[in-house]
């Protein structure tokens, strides 16, 4: 009966790992990119200047306003968010409701810290596509990509929980990595990297699917405020808001010097940073102005919100950041899943847990095939087709990915900068690429594959610093003398991922002399007795 | 700079925990340990675990302590997994 | 397939009768389960309707999971089926007794 047990438990192991493994990795890949959103952003925008942020948010406000009474004049709903970390570089501002000729209803605009202006950079997808395609899938439509990824992180803690059960010596093989030793490597590699990185891999499964549980899990709700569309705004607004939404009044009115606001809200805080302001109805008789602190001081993703009258500038109610248990949780759990308030070493931390992350995914869908090889090889049986299209799934995924992600970081800099849908045409180059190393990897034999897409990825990658010292004026030496760190930073990145897929291909290359496959070169020292087989 | 001395810590703890093990003790020394070694490394291993949680826990925000200790367990486990599998022998000279 | 190891005198159509059922009481039937019994569960404490709810929606996919992982480790599908319905049902009319 226990036998079973595991069995059974080893059996959905390795099919929901393997189904949508690869939607898995592209998820854990582009999601890990997401923990560097902004320095990536700030890579694609060269023409940006160096963030600041020690300017006044007095001062900020003023340039805010004035871009915004120039640009959205009228508008329901004007907000600026400021400066203050490395989760806004640029102070960004978004209108809504706007009337006027030639006036955009609704937009969101950076803006240059100095003057004021619109911040003038070339037409790019930037980091924020990169991190947003890991839930949003890019060309599929929202819902669509919102239930295929929720169903591959509900597969993903199956996985994970499963992967616990059938581990036999969890703690007896908590140390152990015994490499060149075929399948029982791979299978170690797995361990180790699942393992290891338990925690992290529970709670950004868990908080993933968190993140989207209104979609996933419409009802729960209903069961308490019904199913209408007004019975789930009351519950947002129960749970979410401070105060019920203002409507307008038809009589307009000065607004309240920002600078009271500001100087009321710090003192409210006492000094702690303001991240954004919020006037609804400017200018108008009821106007409301929102102030939030900073959402990114701690784990907990959630602020102190205090909401003032835009007229008289009194302060009208108070909401802190911590009202209930439940949203706590909620609140705990998406902090700990974005990692905004991450320093720099915790940054640098959080994406290497989502590098291993994407190992134990990639050595999952390796360790599948591996063995399914040695089998085949063993019994002299024609490899089915199952097992080819997994190999080469594996090797188009695993290095195609990457090298698909740098020729997004190629694609913002050889593209011409007049060219119409300049953003849309970065996305496409990275999916395009990828699309033409799956033809690749059909085309030639799995183990070419992979020596030539990693020397392909080493080149890539290794090839961008140098890239962007040739089409911009920011090379690593001039952004390392001006400490411009993040631009340095991705840049020495890149190296350092050419340098890796470089030892790589090398490594691969080196194995690959004295024999034909990479699993047939011995026999496994023993068979995996720790991972019963699927059969 | 707490999160070295966390991280240093658990590297520490870890490989106590490690060298409780017949497998990975025979690894460094080519010998099995005696029931009372085990033992001690074992307490070593929890001892140095538990202190590297105290000193993460040990600042004003606390929060960030504990997601740190996480972070820096999961990077001490590995390198202790990397020591064991290429520099087994390292240990020798460091631990005693 | 490993179902092959708990029935294999069966024909190979029933083995894979046994194995799609699984996987269906696993999906439909977990995901009634994940809606049914935290919302059951929350309805009983006393507490606001907000917070209850918000309890109830996070706690859902830990249910889920729960009910995948019984519908695999259950003797046969039969059982897997019947413990799944026999829980929705219990759960499903204690949360419309409460709320």
């Amino acid at each position: 009966m226990k036998a079973t047990f595991r069995h059974s438990m080893s059996w959905l192991h390795t099919w929901v790992g393997l189904l949508l493994g690869w939607l898995l990795y592209f998820v854990f890949i582009t999601g890990t990119a997401g923990y560097l959103d902004t320095e990536i952003d700030r890579w694609m925008m060269p023409e940006a200047p160096i963030a600041d942020f020690s300017v006044a948010p007095e001062k900020t406000l003023e340039l805010s306003i004035r871009y915004l009474e120039q640009h959205a004049p009228d508008a329901q709903r004007w907000f600026s968010s400021l400066p203050i970390n490395r989760n806004d570089p640029y102070p960004r501002v978004f209108w809504s409701g706007a009337q006027g000729e030639g006036v955009a209803a609704r937009g969101s605009q950076l803006l240059d810290p100095t003057t004021g202006a619109a911040l003038e950079t070339r037409d790019t997808s930037g980091g924020q596509t990169l991190y947003r395609m890991h839930w949003r899938l890019h060309y599929l439509p929202a819902e669509m990509a919102f239930w295929l990824v929720g169903v591959a992180t509900m597969f993903m803690l199956i996985a994970l929980i499963t992967g616990v059960i059938i581990h036999r010596k969890i703690f007896a093989d908590f140390f152990s990595f015994r490499p060149k030793k075929g399948p029982r490597s791979w299978l170690d590699a797995h361990n180790i990297t699942s393992v290891l990185s338990l925690p992290f891999q529970l709670m950004i499964t868990y908080s993933g699917l968190i993140f989207m549980m209104f979609t996933y899990m419409p009802l729960v709700v209903a069961a308490w405020y019904g199913t209408g569309a007004e019975s789930r705004q009351q519950f947002f607004d129960e749970v979410f808001s401070p105060l019920p939404a203002q409507q307008a009044s038809t009589e307009t009115a000065s607004m309240v010097a920002l600078e009271q606001i500001v100087h009321q809200a710090q003192l409210h805080w006492q000094g702690a940073a303001l991240r954004s302001i919020d006037i609804q109805h400017p200018y108008n008789a009821n106007s409301r102005i929102i102030v939030r602190g900073n959402h990114a001081s701690g784990p907990l993703r959630a602020a102190g919100t205090l909401v003032f009258d835009g007229v008289s500038g009194e302060l009208l109610t108070e909401q802190p950041a911590r009202i209930s248990g439940s949203k706590t949780f909620r609140d705990l759990m998406l902090g700990l899943h974005e990692g905004l308030f991450a320093g720099p070493v915790l940054r640098a931390l959080y994406v290497f847990f989502g590098l291993l992350g994407s190992a134990m995914i990639a050595t999952g869908l390796m360790l599948w095939s591996v063995k399914r090889r040695e089998r085949a090889e063993k019994s002299r049986q024609q490899p089915h087709f199952g097992l080819r299209l997994v190999e080469k799934l594996n090797v188009a995924t695993v290095l195609g990915l990457p090298v698909a992600i740098a020729a997004y970081f190629w694609a913002n800099r050889l593209l011409p900068l007049e060219l119409s849908n300049r953003a849309g045409w970065e996305v496409h180059s990275l999916f395009l690429v990828w699309l033409l190393l799956l033809i690749h990897a059909s085309l030639r034999s799995t183990r070419q594959v992979w020596l030539e897409q990693s020397w392909l990825a080493a080149a890539a990658f290794g090839c961008l610093p140098l890239l962007n010292a040739l089409t911009t004026d920011r090379h690593l030496l001039t952004s390392l003398a001006a400490g411009d760190w993040v631009f340095a930073g991705f840049d020495l990145s890149m190296l350092g991922l050419g340098v890796l897929f470089a030892c790589l291909a090398g490594y691969l290359q080196s194995k690959a002399v004295p024999s034909t496959s990479t699993a047939s070169t011995r026999p496994a020292a023993r068979p995996s007795k720790a991972w019963p087989e699927a059969k | 700079m707490s999160f070295l001395l966390v991280f240093l810590l658990a590297v520490i703890g870890f490989t106590g925990l490690a060298l409780s093990l017949d497998r990975h003790y025979r690894q460094v020394w080519q010998s099995l340990p005696s029931k009372q070694q085990r033992w001690r490394w074992r307490l070593c291993g929890w001892f140095c675990l538990l202190l590297s949680l105290v000193v993460s826990l040990n600042r004003s925000n606390w929060d960030h302590g504990l997601v740190f200790w996480f972070a820096l367990l999961t990077l001490a486990a590995l390198s202790v997994v990397l020591i064991l599998s290429y520099r087994p022998t390292l240990l020798r000279g460091s631990v005693k | 397939m490993m179902i092959a190891l708990l029935h294999h005198t069966k024909s190979k159509l029933q083995l894979h009768a046994g194995l799609i059922a699984r996987i269906l009481a696993a999906t439909f039937g977990g995901y009634a389960l994940a809606h049914t019994l935290p919302v059951a569960l929350m309805a009983l404490l006393p507490i606001a309707a907000g917070e209850a709810a918000l309890a109830a929606i996070q706690m859902s996919f830990l249910v889920y999971l729960l009910a995948v992982l019984w519908c695999f480790a259950a003797r046969t599908a039969t059982h897997a089926w019947l413990g799944l319905l026999l829980s929705v049902l219990v759960s499903g009319l204690t949360a419309w007794a409460v709320l």
